[in-house]
């Protein structure tokens, strides 16, 4: 793995801590306003797993992201990323992909890759080259003038060329084609491959990534309702989508 | 008799459609209007730190005339800025197509839009109003004091005459900004020319106020005005539903939500905005992300269109002017007020869309010190704006040369070298300032106090360049030498300045994820919440 350049966002402790969770949550409380968002949320994922964030629209799933993320802090708790405390400066350990985000629609696909390559500094040039094969990504097409789903993989090119131990993909499905949700699932899939990667994957629909789960944490109205291995969510007899309708039908 | 009977109907549908329709604009409004007690101490409050600000700020300076001519400006400025602002924002309008769609004349909706908009703006103009006139009680209370004779009579005549205008400027300035969505395309974006001048238009006659002849704010000109106003208005009325029905809605119709993609083509060149070379890393590579929204903008044709004009008018300008320098300095005084201003309009309005687009989070989600994030967008903005300038000045520079030619040149005396190097100087400084209070801006978003206790000064800080205008750089300074004094006190505010915005950074740096939730979806949301709280 590539030293980071800035050295105020080293990741360097988080690979020390392999054995340690790759995520933990105790009691992580937001509000904002007057409104709670988030209430005493508990729980941890183990490093080189896939896990789903998985809870109804509005649920909290995004505001937790922006905790883990370090976007925004939280009223009280506390979140970890290898045993240290999530914040700004801990972005060099994780790779993000907000919800329904969108990448500078001026640039070229082509442009905004270069400039990714500078800007991140775990960037890897010959997983990026894969990947746009993987996900037929046209350099020379304006990012504004991409469909959804177009967008959508250039975004998770973007997060994948990164060789961040942890990725944190918010909804990433959202208003996308069958054929783009496919082959983003399939280029997820490839990247456990070596194990190394932490996946948290928050979203409503469960469908295409439910055989991929290794464990899932269900949220709702801003609070925890479990956190399964699904291994043994299996074991018994249950799917990931029947536990998910049990909880929220 | 049957057919009569049909078409009363159907007019009495097409009434009752527009005027439901009109509810439904204004239904946008309501949760601003004062309509229960907390709502109207907030009014309330707003206009006596608008009373208060009148009587510290502008002083016996400003006689209660320009006291009611600034209002004016307000009043239009904000008009101007809302119709502005609703044309800009409708491209991104979740209720776009079904607003397109409803069974009404496109003239209906651009009307029903217009009319909420001004409805909401008399009150606001209405503020205004009530505080020029405090403003003009206070002083004929204190006119012993103050050493100016107001009348009682002539209060009530200025107030009228200037309300007069108020409801003039609100319909002009609503029904000008809004014609913006018209100009989007095709060869209706040659009407951005002259559309970008009233645009910026307040700001220049801003710094003309206190030097214009009083005659000319007189009750008995300012009827006139309002009369010539209201004639303005209803012909920029009709101008603005037909342009907008015919067009913009047409263009709207077929704009990709989140895309802008009518603005640019579907393929880019091999390095358009990023350049051929290598981009660097780290800071390098973050100020080059900043950099590319310019290099794009600056690449578009309306832009480039109205650049070159812009250049042209310097040329000219500047050739003309060679034959009166002071005059022409004069003029780059008021001009100067508006590059002080826009780098502070392209922060909060990058900001807010940005937030709304979610492309802030990408933007936070970048593996550096939120710091050198600000910094780079910060010194990017500044860039642009210095590249741009210098390029007016420059061809503005080349006029005088070529105008001055065989005459005994007023520039090359260095007295007045040294007036010019510190009009520039403190212009520059200025900006900077006005840019970094904006910035400041975030930090305060951490609290309703304190975003309560900065609104005013968030206003207020835009007027900074009128007052440098007024009370620094004036006319008298600029036909003498610049006194020592002058110098030392612009290296202190460059000091001041140097000093403080690494920690406006820091402390904005700390709280900027709060934009994050400050989108135009949220607000909706919570107006709607507002509006459904008021109804039960």
């Amino acid at each position: 793995m590539t030293e980071p350049r800035n050295s105020d966002f080293r990741f360097s402790n988080a690979v020390d801590a392999a054995k340690a969770p790759a995520i933990r949550c105790r009691e992580v409380t937001l509000h904002i306003k007057k409104k709670t968002i988030l209430d005493r949320v508990s729980f941890e994922i183990p490093a080189g797993s896939l896990a789903g964030l998985l809870g109804p629209n509005g649920a909290g799933k995004s505001s937790l992201m922006r905790i883990l993320t370090g976007m925004v802090p939280p009223s009280s708790g506390q979140a970890e990323l290898f045993c240290a405390p999530v914040g700004p400066e801990r972005l060099g350990v994780l790779s993000f992909l907000p919800d329904r985000g969108q990448l500078p629609p001026y640039l070229g696909a082509g442009e905004w890759l270069r400039l990714a390559a500078g800007l991140y500094p775990d960037w890897s040039e010959a997983r990026m080259e894969e990947l746009i094969e993987r996900l037929g990504v046209d350099r020379g097409q304006r990012i504004g003038a991409m469909s959804r789903g177009q967008e959508a993989r250039l975004q998770l090119l973007t997060c994948l060329s990164r060789q961040a131990p942890i990725i944190i993909l918010d909804e990433p499905f959202a208003g996308v084609d069958m054929v783009s949700r496919e082959s983003i699932a399939q280029a997820v899939v490839g990247e456990l491959a070596d194990g190394e990667r932490t996946f948290l994957i928050a979203t409503h629909d469960i469908r295409e990534m439910e055989n991929l789960f290794d464990r899932i944490v269900l949220i709702g109205n801003g609070r925890m309702l479990g956190c399964h291995d699904v291994e043994e969510l299996r074991a018994g007899g249950r799917s990931v989508e029947s536990c998910y309708r049990e909880v929220f039908a | 008799m049957r057919a009569a009977g049909g078409d009363t109907r159907d007019s009495t549908r097409a009434e009752r459609a527009e005027r439901t329709l009109l509810r439904l604009e204004w239904h946008g409004y309501r949760s601003f209007m004062p309509r229960d007690g907390v709502s109207i101490a907030y009014w309330g409050v707003s206009i006596v730190i608008l009373l208060a600000a009148a009587i510290i700020f502008l002083g016996d300076a400003f006689s209660i005339e320009s006291v009611f001519a600034l209002g004016a400006l307000l009043v239009f400025l904000i008009a101007l800025y809302m119709g502005g602002g609703l044309a800009m924002t409708v491209w991104e309008y979740r209720f776009k197509e079904w607003w397109i769609c409803l069974p009404v004349s496109r003239q209906s909706l651009v009307k029903a839009k217009i009319i909420a908009a001004c409805g909401m703006q008399y009150v606001v103009a209405g503020g205004i109003w009530l505080a020029c006139v405090g403003c003009g009680v206070i002083r004929w209370g204190s006119q012993d004091d103050a050493g100016v004779m107001i009348g009682g009579g002539s209060l009530v005549a200025i107030a009228l005459s200037y309300g007069l205008l108020y409801a003039a400027l609100v319909l002009l300035g609503v029904s000008a900004g809004y014609s913006l969505l018209g100009m989007y395309y095709g060869w209706r974006r040659w009407l951005l020319v002259p559309w970008l001048l009233i645009f910026i238009s307040p700001f220049i006659l801003f710094g003309l106020l206190t030097t214009i002849q009083p005659e000319y704010l007189a009750p008995s000109r300012v009827t006139a005005y309002a009369f010539i106003g209201v004639v303005a208005a209803a012909l920029t009325y009709r101008f603005c539903t037909a342009l907008v029905a015919n067009y913009g809605i047409r263009d709207l119709s077929r704009h990709k939500p989140g895309s802008l993609a009518g603005l640019w083509t579907r393929r880019t060149s091999a390095a358009q905005t990023v350049g051929q070379g290598k981009i660097g890393t780290g800071f390098a590579a973050v100020y080059a992300l900043e950099r590319s929204r310019f290099k794009y903008w600056t690449s578009v044709k309306p832009a480039r269109i109205a650049y070159a004009v812009l250049l042209l008018l310097a040329g000219i300008g500047g050739y003309f002017g060679a034959r009166d320098p002071l005059e022409l300095l004069n003029a780059l005084r008021a001009l100067l007020v508006i590059p002080c201003i826009i780098p502070s309009v392209i922060v909060m309005s990058m900001m807010s869309y940005e937030a709304s687009k979610r492309r802030l989070e990408w933007w936070l989600g970048l593996p550096y010190p939120r710091e050198k994030l600000l910094l780079a967008r910060f010194l990017a903005i500044w860039a642009f704006m210095g590249r741009g300038v210098g390029g007016v000045l420059a061809l503005m520079a080349v006029g005088v040369a070529a105008g001055g030619r065989g005459k005994p040149s007023y520039f090359t005396e260095g007295a007045h070298i040294g007036g010019v190097a510190y009009l520039l100087a403190a212009y520059a400084l200025c900006g900077l300032v006005v840019t970094t209070l904006v910035f400041a801006q975030f930090y305060m978003q951490r609290s309703v106090l304190l975003t309560w206790i900065y609104a005013p000064v968030s206003f207020a800080i835009y007027f900074l360049p009128g007052l440098l205008n007024r009370w620094v750089v004036t006319e008298e300074l600029l036909s003498s030498r610049v006194g020592t004094g002058y110098w030392i006190g612009l290296a202190a505010g460059a000091a001041l300045l140097l000093a403080s915005g690494p920690l406006i950074l820091k402390a904005t740096a700390r709280w900027i994820h709060l934009s994050i939730f400050n989108t135009v979806e949220t607000r909706q949301r919570q107006r709607g919440e507002q509006s459904f709280k008021f109804r039960s």
